[in-house]
Parts: structure tokens; sequence; C-alpha cells
């Protein structure tokens, strides 16, 4: 039997976590916000489902993952197409981010989804290898092998990226690469 | 190869190059410190994402949710 208040406190802690990935896997601060809204109501309606002892971040990301992909994408396609997407955690960049980081930023909307997701559990989130495969559904050597991929693609993008002259234009590059890549804009 | 750590996966790149002019082989070891750098890099632009305020429609969320162990079915829209 989990103990409410404990658990609550639990959910608190682990907000910040729960809405960043929320907003890495939307990229859509507003969708992320709804999207971690629900999770908190599903964990909660649910927390006897959660055994004490046990990564609750990995087992709050899950559910998150879960809503994601079973009602929220759903939703979230008919209101408007994949476009708005692209950009993921570049969302956030033109406010406050470190321009440094602009490049790495833009590298990473290009990933596929199921890599940049994998990288982000494994490589920024803290995940073993193992709790991200279960928090994603599938096999441990799937992870290995997206989280391979999308660091030897990000490799290789950012290699073209010093390769060209970033010049007093990086910006408005910057810009039209956070719109998507090769996605049609109306 | 010198001593100090690239800052960006740029910077790692092009030091690998440097490494490579000088060298006239390919330096294996560079391999490294870019995916050294991709994953600093990666968890600087995540952490900026994970220090974000949460907003207190959630604060509200969890103090609504006191002593229930239902779900409210539609709390969304409980702006005060």
């Amino acid at each position: 039997m989990t103990d409410p208040e404990r658990f609550k406190d639990a959910l608190l802690a682990e907000l910040q976590s729960l809405r960043a990935f929320a907003i890495s896997i939307t990229g859509n601060v507003e969708r992320a916000d709804d999207l971690v809204q629900d999770t908190v109501v599903k964990a909660w309606t649910n927390m006897n489902g959660y055994t004490e002892g046990t990564n609750i971040r990995a087992w709050l990301f899950t559910i998150l993952r879960n809503t994601f992909y079973s009602d929220f994408r759903k939703r979230s396609r008919e209101v408007e197409d994949d476009g708005a997407h692209a950009s993921r955690l570049a969302v956030h960049a033109p406010q406050h981010g470190h321009m440094d980081l602009e490049d790495f930023r833009r590298a990473l909307a290009q990933l596929p989804d199921d890599q940049r997701e994998a990288l982000i559990l494994v490589g920024a989130s803290g995940f073993s290898y193992e709790e991200a495969a279960e928090i994603c559904g599938c096999a441990l050597g799937t992870i290995k092998s997206r989280i391979n991929r999308a660091r030897a693609r990000l490799g290789e993008m950012l290699s073209v990226t010093s390769g060209a002259d970033f010049g007093p234009d990086a910006d408005s590059f910057a810009a039209v690469a956070g719109a998507g890549a090769g996605v049609k804009t109306d | 190869m010198d001593q100090h750590k690239p800052a960006t996966v740029v910077d790692a790149l092009a030091a690998r190059q440097e490494a490579g002019r000088n060298e006239s082989a390919q330096a294996p070891a560079g391999d490294d410190v870019v995916q050294q750098a991709i994953g600093s890099q990666l968890r600087a632009v995540y952490d900026e994402v994970v220090r974000l305020p949460v907003p207190d429609r959630f604060l509200s969320l969890l103090s609504s949710l006191d002593g229930r162990q239902t779900a409210p079915a539609a709390g969304k829209e409980q702006e005060s």
C-alpha cells in the first residue's frame, strides 16, 4: 500500500523531470503541460501500482510516455500536422538558451524521435539502458542501437556544421532550421 | 594533442581535424572526445529545460489531489 503523502512528495519532486521529458517528446510546452497533468492524475489514481523502493521516476516516465503514444498523439495530430514537432528542445532556445549550444540543439531536433528519446533517457536523464528499455517498452538491444545511431548521426551532423562557415548568419539559419528539416510550411 | 577540454562538439571535431592534419593519420582517440562533447552538450541542453520553473497549476493540482484516491474526471480548466 502506497502512502499518499509520501507519494505526493515524490510526484512533486519529479515534476521538473517529467515536464522536461514531456517537452522533449511533444516539442510544445502547452501540450507538454497537458501531458504532465494527465500523467500526474493517472499516477495518483494508480499509485498502488507503484512498488515502493523502485525507481519512481522510471515509473512516472513510463506512464507519461504511454499516455503520449496512446491518446495524446492522436489528439494532437488532429489539431496540427507534424511540422510543429520538429523544433523539440529548440523550443526554448531563443529566449535564454546559450548560443554555443545552438548547433547542438538544432542537430538534436533533427534526430528521429525514437533515437532522440533513447539518447535523452540514457544520456541526459540518467536512466540505465535497462530502465530506458522498460520505459520505451522495447528490447535492450534496440535501445543500445538507437543510442549508437543517435550519437553517430549527431557526430556527422555537427561535423558538417563545423565545416560550414557559420558567420553572422548563424542566427537566421537557426531560425530556419528550427522550423524543421524538409518540413513543408504553409 | 593538447590538454584543454573542447567546449562543444564543434570544437572537438575541429580539434580532431587539427590532430588528423598534424599526424597525417586518423586519430581514433578523437572519437572519444567527440562523444564526450556530445554527452556534455546533451546534458547542458536538457538541463536548461529541466530547470524551467514549474507552473503553479501543478502545485494546485497536487494539493487538489489531497486525500482523494479517485481521479477528478475533468480537472483541466480549473484556473482560479
